[in-house]
């Protein structure tokens, strides 16, 4: 490749350390790490020390390394053990969901306010903590709230409700022993909440969470918020975006993490409800599901891109969380 | 390189052409030889990485290698059903750099099929006002892509965007309008299904099943 290592995300003064040791394009710059083809990131620390570089310019080029040429070794690739899923305890929306949500997926759910978006986010945290027993995930969830829309009462209403219900399916006598020494308060341990008020904030927590995650689920309540009305310039909003996208499928490859990401619909000049955020947006998220507000407590779930894309499955709120709708 | 005649790599190409169950695609396209850069661009959820998964299959049936950068993760249930796993070689992209890598790594791979999953999100970050040395990448990304074609068809899935009055284009820019050989357009018609056009006249009908792809005159 001759790209010239200016085009590289590196300050000058490494890009001048590098010319006068005769590394001018990208390709000599490989050419002096013989081990690109696969190594982790302690090693590229490692052998990093080896090479006799200044202190700063080790560290820059090992931060350059480390985040942009990360894992670029070709593997073959192998179907894993079979993943538990995150339910939403309404069995007609987790079989529209081919199960639940699954690990190291991106799904965005779209809908007008009051479509059932933020409990939904509140049920899935929740979910996250079910004992494996149970068929359930045991991880922790990272909530973030972008709107003021998650209510810690309601949260501690959903767990109180799963955890009747695990009581109540309880048989074996191993099942009974983990329920009964269950509590509401170690089922909120697990589910964590983060408030951000701009768009700086998300980022550099998406940023903190992807240096070593061990959430099982990352939920952003929506993500639109501070995107829609902070930006004047279209173009530098497009790039953020772009970049921000490409993170969070970093975190997705990295680590065995379900990302939900709530989203806003406007209408365009036709009348008809688009989501938002642009097309450039509309790529990230591997499935794409629209609710809306059928009836004083029923809501439909429609899938919009993904795995039985134009099925719809009805689900109900209620004070319990997301049920199923009772059999006409 | 010495000088070869040009029919003479013509037919070469030709004869390196996979065995697909595509023949409509094959048509649309031009043939799906090496040399061919094709870019599947639409809106989301239109159904350009089931096509590429199609291929995918196809090739890995006839035998041969095929080599995915992917931008997002892939899942268990894409992998499912296909043939003679370890010819298919996945590498993950989550910027430009990471792109430029592999397809130089690429290069000393012998695949017949390489495909490009995302390519908008990666390029994307990189374009814009602030950021001049974008087109250069973009650039490189290009001779890259053009260097990986001469021994293997290249496939690669782009986005839209929106230029004016309603209408939508390919996302990245009147620079990277030039950069495949084939451009796709897939959008929806009035009623719904799914439609594949070549340069705005040559059109084709898209349908996804569960066993694949299913693509017909118009």
């Amino acid at each position: 490749m001759a790209l010239p290592i200016t085009s590289l995300p590196i300050p000058q003064s490494t890009v001048r350390y590098l010319s006068s040791r005769n590394v001018v394009y990208l390709s000599d710059l490989l050419k002096t790490l013989p081990w690109l083809d696969s190594y982790n990131e302690e090693s590229v620390i490692l052998q990093m020390e080896e090479l006799n570089l200044p202190e700063v310019h080790r560290r820059l080029l090992t931060d350059f390394l480390i985040n942009h040429l990360h894992q670029t070794a070709f593997q073959a690739p192998q179907i894993g053990k079979k993943l538990v899923p995150i339910i939403t305890f309404s069995s007609s929306l987790d079989s529209l969901l081919c199960g639940g949500i699954f690990p190291n997926e991106i799904v965005e759910f779209l809908g007008e306010p009051g479509s059932g978006t933020s409990q939904l986010c509140m049920q899935l945290a929740v979910d996250c903590s079910i004992p494996e027993m149970f068929g359930g995930r045991a991880c922790k969830s990272l909530l973030i709230d972008c709107n003021g829309d998650t209510c810690n009462i309601r949260l501690n209403q959903m767990a109180k409700a799963t955890l009747t219900h695990l009581n109540l399916i309880a048989r074996s006598a191993e099942e009974k022993d983990i329920t009964s020494k269950l509590t509401v308060d170690e089922l909120l341990s697990k589910v964590y909440t983060a408030r951000c008020t701009n768009y700086t904030q998300l980022i550099a927590l998406i940023n903190t969470v992807s240096k070593d995650c061990n959430y099982g689920a990352i939920i952003i309540d929506a993500l639109a918020t501070h995107f829609r009305h902070e930006f004047e310039d279209m173009r530098q909003r497009t790039n953020i975006i772009a970049e921000f996208s490409n993170k969070l499928h970093k975190l997705c490859i990295d680590a065995p993490v379900s990302l939900i990401i709530v989203n806003q619909v406007r209408m365009d000049g036709e009348g008809s409800i688009q989501p938002c955020l642009g097309e450039s947006w509309s790529h990230t998220a591997t499935r794409r599901i629209f609710l809306r507000r059928v009836s004083t407590d029923v809501y439909s779930a429609t899938i919009m891109k993904g795995k039985r894309s134009g099925e719809t499955a009805n689900f109900r709120i209620s004070s319990r969380g997301i049920r199923d709708c009772p059999a006409q | 390189m010495f000088p070869t005649p040009c029919n003479w790599l013509l037919r070469q190409n030709k004869l390196l052409k996979f065995q697909n169950t595509l023949p409509v695609l094959d048509e649309l396209v031009g043939g799906l030889h090496p040399g061919q850069i094709i870019e599947l661009c639409g809106p989301s959820g239109i159904g350009k990485s089931q096509v590429c998964w199609h291929l995918i299959r196809d090739c890995l049936n006839a035998g041969k290698n095929v080599a995915m950068i992917s931008s997002r993760k892939i899942q268990d249930y894409d992998l499912e059903n296909l043939p003679n796993l370890s010819n298919l070689s996945i590498s993950y992209a989550s910027s430009v750099y990471n792109l430029l890598v592999s397809l130089a790594a690429v290069n000393s791979m012998s695949v017949s099929l390489v495909v490009i999953d995302g390519i908008q999100p990666l390029l994307q970050a990189v374009l814009g006002s602030a950021n001049f040395k974008g087109q250069a990448l973009l650039n490189e990304v290009k001779c890259g892509i053009g260097t990986v074609s001469v021994k293997s068809l290249v496939i690669y899935t782009n986005g839209l965007v929106s230029v004016g009055d309603g209408n939508h284009g390919p996302a990245l820019g009147r620079a990277w309008e030039v950069a495949p050989s084939v451009r796709i357009m897939m959008l929806r018609d009035r009623e719904g299904g799914r439609v594949m056009w070549r340069n705005r006249e040559v059109t084709a009908r898209l349908e996804i099943g569960d066993q694949g792809v299913e693509i017909s005159w118009n």
